[in-house]
C-alpha cells in the first residue's frame, strides 16, 4: 500500500487572494522539507505563475486538446523549491463547460498516477471562487482531498461565498467528501476585521487558523512574479505563510461544517452593520480605533 | 401571435397549457362533467418506461427535404434514430422524384473536451464541410442536449459563417429535454423554417387563386398525398404539399396560396397561423380526413372555403356510393371484431372512426398525448355513445400490456416499432405507419380495408408467434390495475 499522501483544497470567493496563498502556503511546505505538488483547477491558469516567475505553464486541458493524451512530463513543471506546478485549464470565457474541465483534469492526474510516481506528500487544489456546479466541487468529493481550507476576508460576499462551500462539503460529508480544515482569514488589517472573520467561524462551527495581514511585501513580490517566501524570506509575512504551512502540515481533524441559512446569514451579516456603525459613531470607542 | 420573432420556439406545452401526457380511463370518462375519471391536464407518472425524444419526429420532419442536409450537433449517438427513419426517406424519394436517395447527415459528435471548450468552432467547421461535400440548399444545424446545457450558440455560429457557405443555414432548438410532447419538435421545425426559407411579405406579391397548402405529415405516403390532390383536383384546386419533402426553394409557394388546410390538427397551427398573420394565407385546422365521414367533411371545408360546397357534395356523395359498394365484400368478416389501436393522438381517434364505419368495435385506443385540438374528434367518437378505454401515454408498453390482456381484441393497430406487445400476446396486428400503402381519403379506406381483410382471413402467425414468446412482466402486473401509476402532481392516484 502507497503512502498517505495529504490532499489539501483551498477555496474562496474570486480575487479573495487564494492563488497567493497558496502559492506561499506550496513555497513554504517546500522549505519545511515537503514533496508538494499545487494544482491549479480555474480555467485562467494562472494558480501557479508566482511560483515559476510569473510565468504560465501549458495546461492540462490544452494539451489533451492537442494531443489527444496527455503524459504526466507535458503536464508537471517544477517551481520554486522543487514545488510541482500543475494548470487544470478550461475554455475561453463564455463558452463550454469549465466545471466538466476540472473533472476531467483531476481525471487525468488520477490516470496517470503522478502524485505516485513523484512521491509527493501534500498536493494543493487551488480551486475557483464559489461551488457554482459539481465540477467545482470535484476536488473535494470522490475522495480525492481530504481537508478544505477556505481563504476568506472579513468582506460579506466573501463570507457569503465561504458559507456556499460550506453547504457544499456538508452535503458531501457523509458520502466520503472531504472535510473542513478551517478558515483562513486574509487581509486582515484592522480589528473588526479579525472578529467579523471569528464570529464567522463560531458560528458555523469551525475555526481559524491563520490570520494573514494585508501587506505590501505580498504586492512587491506578486510584481516580481515571485511569492513572499522566495522575494522576502524574512519578511515578517513570509513568517505568516511559513507558520500557515506548518499549522496545515501537522493538521490531521477536520470536521463537516455548519452553514447558515441564507436569511439568518444575512441577519448576522446586518446585526454586524449595526455594529459597525455604532463603532464610527463613537458608541463604542474601544473597539473603533480599527475604522 | 406569433413566435418567429424569438430565436428560441416555445414549448408546445407553454402554448397549449392542457396538453397533457398521462391519462387512463374511457373516452366518456375523459370528458369534463362526464362520469369516471376526467381527464387532468397535469397528471404525471410515478413510473414511466420510456418516453418520446421530440429530437425523432424532428429528424424525421427535416430528413425529408430534398437538396439538404441534417447536421446533428451533440455527443455522437444523438440523432441516430434516423437510421431508422432512412427507409421511409428512401421511398419517399423513389415515390416522388424517381429514385430513392439516402438522407444526409452528419454529426460534430461532440467529445468530452468539446464539452469542455464549448462547440462552436466544430459546429461551424462542420457546416463548412457540409456545404462543400454536399452543396445543399440548406443544412440544419440542430442542437442536441449536450451543447443546450453548456450553452453553445448555434444562431451565432450561423449568422458567423453563413456569408461563407452557399446552403441557407437554419438552427433548429430541439433539444431531448426540451419537452415531453412530441408536437413541440413540429414547432421547432416549422421555426427555423418560417425563419430562414420564406421570403418577406411584399404588396406585389401574386396570390394564387386556385392554389391550396395541404400540409402533409411523415406518416403520409405519396399514394395518400395523390388521393388528396385528386378530390381538390375535383374542384379545380391545386395542391402545395409542405413540409415534408418539400423542396427548401417551394416553401416560398406556400406564402401564395389562398388557403392552407391540415391533414393532421395537432401538426400545423404553429407554421399556419404565421402564414395567415404574416402573409395573408388562411387556413383550416379541423378534420384529420382518414375515414369516410373524416375524408367528407375534409374536403367539405375545402371546398366551402372556396364557394365550392355544391361541387364539394355531389363529389363527396359519388365517392361514398363508389366506396360502400367496394367495401361490401369486407365487411362481414369485420363485423364486431374488437380492435385496439395506438398511434398519435389524431391518427389513433381518426383511425377508430375509420374502423368504427368498417363495422369494428373499438376496444380502446393508446394516444400519444392529448391537446386541445382532439375535442373536436373525440366528440365524433361519443357521439353514438359507445364508450371504451382510452388511454394517453407517450408509449408506456407496460401499461399497454396490461390493457391488451384484460381486452383480447382481435386486432392490433400500432407503429411499426410498436407492435410487438401485442403480436407476442398472438394478436393480429397491422402496422399503420408504412408509407407505400393508402391510409388516407377514401381510397386509404379500401386499401385498409383490403390489407386488414388478408389479415384477419389467416392468423395462423399471429398464433404461433404468441405461443412460442412471452412479455417481460411479472404475473402480478397483470392483475393490477394498468393505470395504477398515473398520479396527480401532489401525488395523487388519479384512476
Amino acid at each position: 500500500m502507497g503512502k498517505d499522501i495529504k490532499q489539501i483544497a483551498i477555496y474562496g470567493k474570486g480575487g479573495i487572494g487564494k492563488s497567493t496563498t497558496s502559492s506561499n502556503i506550496s513555497a513554504a511546505l517546500a522549505k519545511l522539507g515537503c514533496r508538494v505538488m499545487q494544482v491549479g483547477c480555474d480555467p485562467k491558469s494562472d494558480s501557479t505563475n508566482t511560483l515559476r516567475d510569473g510565468k504560465y505553464i501549458p495546461t492540462v486541458l490544452d494539451t489533451l486538446r492537442a494531443k489527444g493524451k496527455v503524459r504526466a512530463d507535458e503536464i508537471v513543471f517544477e517551481g520554486f523549491n522543487g514545488v510541482y506546478c500543475v494548470e487544470a485549464g478550461g475554455p475561453a470565457p463564455g463558452v463550454g463547460c469549465a466545471g466538466r474541465g476540472i473533472i476531467t483534469a483531476v481525471e487525468q492526474l488520477k490516470i496517470l498516477k503522478v502524485f505516485e510516481d513523484l512521491n509527493i506528500d501534500i498536493v494543493l487544489y487551488d480551486v475557483l471562487g464559489d461551488v457554482v456546479c459539481g465540477g467545482f466541487a470535484v476536488p473535494i468529493r470522490e475522495g480525492i482531498a481530504k481537508h478544505v481550507f477556505t481563504v476568506t476576508s472579513s468582506d460579506f460576499m466573501a463570507i457569503y461565498a465561504a458559507n456556499n462551500l460550506f453547504a457544499g462539503i456538508q452535503k458531501y460529508s457523509a458520502s466520503g467528501g472531504a472535510l473542513l480544515g478551517g478558515v483562513i482569514a486574509n487581509s486582515i488589517s484592522a480589528p473588526y476585521s479579525k472578529s467579523i472573520v471569528d464570529d464567522f467561524a463560531a458560528r458555523t462551527g469551525t475555526r481559524v487558523i491563520e490570520y494573514v495581514p494585508r501587506s505590501m511585501t505580498v504586492t512587491q513580490a506578486e510584481l516580481q512574479g515571485k511569492t513572499v517566501v522566495e522575494s522576502a524570506p524574512d519578511s515578517d509575512q513570509a513568517k505568516v505563510y511559513l507558520r500557515l504551512a506548518q499549522n496545515i502540515a501537522n493538521h490531521n481533524q477536520s470536521q463537516a461544517p455548519s452553514p447558515l441559512p441564507v436569511a439568518e446569514l444575512h441577519e448576522w451579516a446586518a446585526g454586524w452593520a449595526s455594529e459597525l456603525l455604532k463603532m464610527e459613531s463613537g458608541e463604542v470607542r474601544e473597539a473603533a480605533h480599527g475604522i | 401571435m406569433n413566435y418567429f420573432g424569438l430565436r428560441v420556439p416555445p414549448r408546445r406545452e407553454d402554448r397549449h397549457p392542457g396538453t397533457c401526457l398521462a391519462y387512463g380511463g374511457t373516452l366518456c370518462g375523459s370528458k369534463k362533467g362526464g362520469r369516471g375519471c376526467a381527464m387532468a391536464a397535469d397528471a404525471e407518472r410515478a413510473f414511466t418506461q420510456g418516453s418520446i425524444c421530440p429530437l425523432l419526429p424532428a429528424m424525421g420532419m427535416m430528413a425529408s427535404l430534398p437538396d439538404t442536409v441534417v447536421l446533428m450537433h451533440g455527443g455522437v449517438g444523438c440523432g441516430t434514430c434516423l437510421h431508422g427513419t432512412n427507409g421511409n426517406v428512401r421511398a419517399g424519394f423513389a415515390a416522388r422524384r424517381g429514385r430513392p436517395a439516402d438522407i444526409r447527415w452528419m454529426s460534430t459528435a461532440l467529445n468530452e473536451i468539446d464539452v469542455i471548450s464549448g462547440g462552436n468552432e466544430k459546429l461551424a467547421q462542420a457546416i463548412k464541410e457540409a456545404d462543400a461535400a454536399f452543396e445543399p440548399k440548406a443544412i440544419f444545424t440542430v442542437s442536441g442536449c449536450l451543447p443546450a446545457i453548456i450553452g453553445d450558440d448555434i444562431d451565432a455560429v450561423a449568422a458567423q459563417v453563413q456569408p461563407e457557405v452557399k446552403a441557407k443555414i437554419l438552427p433548429v432548438h430541439c433539444e431531448g429535454f426540451k419537452s415531453r410532447f412530441m408536437a413541440t419538435a413540429y414547432d421547432a421545425v416549422y421555426h427555423a423554417i418560417g425563419r430562414n426559407l420564406l421570403p418577406s411579405p411584399s404588396p406585389t406579391a401574386v396570390r394564387e387563386e386556385k392554389t391550396i397548402n395541404i400540409m402533409n405529415v411523415g406518416s403520409m405516403g405519396r399514394v395518400d398525398e395523390l388521393e388528396l390532390a385528386r378530390l381538390v383536383g375535383s374542384l379545380n384546386l391545386h395542391a402545395n404539399f409542405f413540409p415534408v419533402f418539400a423542396d427548401p426553394d417551394s416553401f416560398a409557394a406556400a406564402t401564395q396560396a389562398s388557403l392552407s388546410i391540415c391533414t393532421c390538427p395537432t401538426h400545423d397551427d404553429y407554421f399556419l397561423q404565421y402564414l395567415q398573420e404574416k402573409y395573408g394565407v388562411p387556413y383550416i385546422i379541423r378534420h384529420m380526413p382518414i375515414g369516410i365521414a373524416n375524408t367528407g367533411a375534409w374536403l367539405r371545408d375545402a371546398g366551402a372555403h372556396f364557394g365550392l360546397s355544391d361541387i364539394a357534395e355531389s363529389r363527396i356523395k359519388a365517392e361514398e356510393e363508389d366506396l360502400g359498394n367496394a367495401l361490401k365484400e369486407f365487411l362481414p368478416l369485420f363485423k364486431g371484431k374488437r380492435v385496439f389501436i395506438s398511434a398519435g393522438e389524431f391518427r389513433s381517434l381518426a383511425t377508430a372512426s375509420l374502423l368504427k364505419e368498417l363495422g369494428f368495435e373499438i376496444a380502446g385506443i393508446r394516444s400519444f398525448h392529448y391537446d386541445q385540438f382532439a375535442e373536436l374528434e373525440l366528440d365524433k367518437l361519443r357521439a353514438d355513445g359507445q364508450d371504451f378505454v382510452w388511454n394517453v401515454a407517450n408509449v408506456q408498453p407496460f401499461e399497454e400490456a396490461n390493457l391488451l390482456k384484460r381486452l383480447k381484441p382481435d386486432l392490433f393497430l400500432g407503429h411499426w416499432h410498436g407492435n410487438n406487445t401485442a403480436a407476442r400476446l398472438s394478436i393480429p396486428t397491422h402496422v399503420i405507419y408504412n408509407t407505400g400503402y393508402g391510409y388516407i381519403g377514401y381510397r386509404g379506406v379500401y386499401d385498409l380495408a383490403a390489407r386488414l381483410y388478408r389479415k384477419l382471413s389467416n392468423t395462423s402467425f399471429g398464433d404461433r408467434l404468441g405461443a412460442y414468446s412471452q412479455l417481460p412482466y411479472k404475473k402480478s402486473w397483470y392483475s393490477k390495475n394498468p393505470f395504477l401509476f398515473i398520479r396527480s402532481q401532489s401525488g395523487e392516484a388519479i384512476c
